[in-house]
């Protein structure tokens, strides 16, 4: 590495910025933290968020792992993956036990994840208000107030018309009874896993300039009325390389239009290829 | 009734904007179970009154609500933190329904949208109370999974009365609720109001310019002129033996 340049991309003043931002996060569960994001190599939308947090933590004994949609090979996972080892000099993993930072788009791994590791996801609307509060302004008075009646009026009209909640990512959360919290773009799979997790989870919003976390152990429950208990997506199908059917499958359109299905978190997956021996998964009662 | 004491009590308010004043010393008092009218011509400060009377905009003054919990409050000096709760115990029907309603929610959840925020999480119990709000307000229940966008302007305001009775307020605020209603909707609308004060003994404070709307729910009425109440009285004896020239004109202007 060029000693001209700072170590891992940000200077100094950036990455305490974002350190000193994401300590606060962690200090109040789920409220938005307002950071200075800067301008990163590559555009906005595209995980800057994810990324200034992981360049802002990341140290050369760490072992990072990245992933898009559970996968460790797609273009964007591979791009931030050889752009953080370059500018680090950390180690890259898939094996999601291993890595000390996980960097994802979309899913949390099926494996538990422990105490000492850190999840970052990358977060397109940090503002679980936005689609029933347009104004930002008026949003933050309503977090401040605790209000969170619009996302519970949202929720019943969906349940009303549907019988079900239609949402698939983005499905609110409350968050150590305080703050609701958007997991976007999280399925609803993976809801229960950030509920009392060992490990810390950070979400970088880089376009809209925030972040927040929820620290271990913390109570994360997702709205719902008392009556129609929260549901995570029902599995259909199974594996058609491993035949599971008891983590989250990813769809995959076939050329006679019909469906095949394929574990979504791939470190998982090829370590039951590879007839490794998994750790214990999140979702671990449901399991057999 | 004038031995009770009052529901819901405004003293000496006065409110400004810029160097105009839009409301002079304002006092009016509402009893249980009671209907005020308040009429005036544009321009009176109506709006401006029904404004503050819903801790939407603050004003110098006193602003007291005779319920438990809220004795010795003055409304006017709460924080705008401390308002949200103060506003649970008063509803707002306005002349355009959008203002109250979210036009593209089902009616249904609109009514239950006050029955949330009181922090009811049971759906089955939401649906049911709402229902039997919109049935009170004689909404057809067979239109209750519609939007308000889709509902005609009389259907709109028995929404809104719904959701006002859903949240079981002190008093119900009734801003022009029947301008712009043809005259037969409005008087079925009417009809309905007049059944609810006499089933539910609501409190209301309606706000009009058309007199024979006042007319027909108001118990006592009092007359804003440039931002002052002018005459104060039973409905009855503003309407048929005005003393004010202004009441005098309005009176005579209803002919």
């Amino acid at each position: 590495m060029n000693p001209k340049h700072s170590y891992a991309y940000l200077d100094p003043e950036a990455k305490r910025e974002i350190r000193r931002k994401v300590l606060k996060a962690l200090a109040i569960p789920a409220y938005q933290v307002p950071f200075a994001s800067r301008e990163m190599p590559l555009a906005r939308g595209w995980g800057t968020g994810g990324l200034q947090l992981t360049l802002s933590l990341v140290g050369p004994e760490d072992v990072v792992k990245v992933i898009d949609q559970g996968a460790d090979d797609s273009v964007n996972a591979a791009n931030l993956r050889r752009f953080i080892a370059h500018v680090s000099g950390a180690r890259t993993t898939t094996d999601a036990l291993e890595a000390t930072l996980i960097q994802s788009r979309h899913r949390i791994p099926e494996e538990r994840l422990q105490e000492g590791q850190i999840l970052i996801l990358q977060v397109p609307i940090p503002e679980p208000l936005r689609y029933v509060e347009p104004s930002d302004a008026k949003a933050r008075e309503l977090h401040a107030l605790g209000d969170y009646s619009l996302l519970w009026v949202d929720l019943f009209e969906e349940h009303l018309h549907y019988g079900h909640s239609r949402k698939g990512a983005a499905y609110p959360v409350l968050v150590h009874g305080r703050y609701v919290m958007d997991p976007s773009p999280l399925p609803r799979w993976d809801l229960p896993k950030l509920h009392q997790a060992a490990h810390i989870t950070l979400f970088g919003a880089g376009r809209e300039k925030r972040i927040y976390a929820v620290p271990p152990y913390t109570q994360v429950e997702p709205l719902a009325f008392v009556d129609r208990p929260f549901q995570p997506e029902p599995i259909v199908g199974s594996c058609r390389r491993t035949g599971c059917r008891h983590v989250f499958l990813n769809a995959i359109p076939q050329e006679d239009g019909s469906l095949a299905y394929e574990i979504s978190d791939q470190g998982y997956m090829e370590k039951l290829l590879a007839g490794k021996e998994s750790g214990p998964l999140f979702g671990e009662k449901q399991h057999g | 009734m004038v031995e009770e004491r009052p529901l819901l009590e405004l003293v000496k308010v006065w409110k400004a904007y810029g160097d105009r004043w839009a409301l002079k010393n304002v006092s009016l008092k509402l009893y249980p179970q009671e209907v005020l009218g308040v009429v005036g011509a544009s321009g009176s400060g109506k709006s401006t009154l029904l404004r503050i009377l819903y801790l939407q905009e603050p004003a110098q003054g006193e602003y007291w609500l005779n319920i438990p919990g809220w004795e010795g409050c003055n409304l006017l000096s709460l924080s705008p933190y401390e308002r949200p709760a103060a506003r649970r115990h008063l509803a707002m029907v306005y002349q355009e329904a959008a203002q109250a309603l979210r036009m593209g929610f089902a009616a249904l959840t609109n009514v239950a949208e006050p029955l949330v925020l009181k922090g009811e999480r049971r759906f089955e119990v939401l649906q049911k109370e709402a229902q039997a709000a919109l049935e009170r307000a004689d909404f057809p229940l067979a239109r209750a999974g519609d939007p308000p966008t889709f509902l005609s302007g009389g259907e709109r305001q028995r929404v809104q009365i719904a959701k006002a009775l859903a949240q079981e307020p002190t008093a119900i605020l009734l801003d022009e609720p029947t301008t712009g209603l043809d005259l037969l909707v409005q008087a079925t609308f009417l009809d309905t109001l007049r059944r609810l004060k006499r089933q539910l003994g609501m409190s209301l404070i309606l706000v009009s310019h058309d007199l024979s709307v006042v007319r027909a729910l108001a118990d006592r009425i009092v007359v804003l002129h440039q931002g002052e109440v002018v005459e104060e009285g039973l409905a009855d004896q503003v309407l048929e033996d005005p003393r004010h020239p202004f009441t005098q004109d309005l009176v005579a202007a209803r002919l």
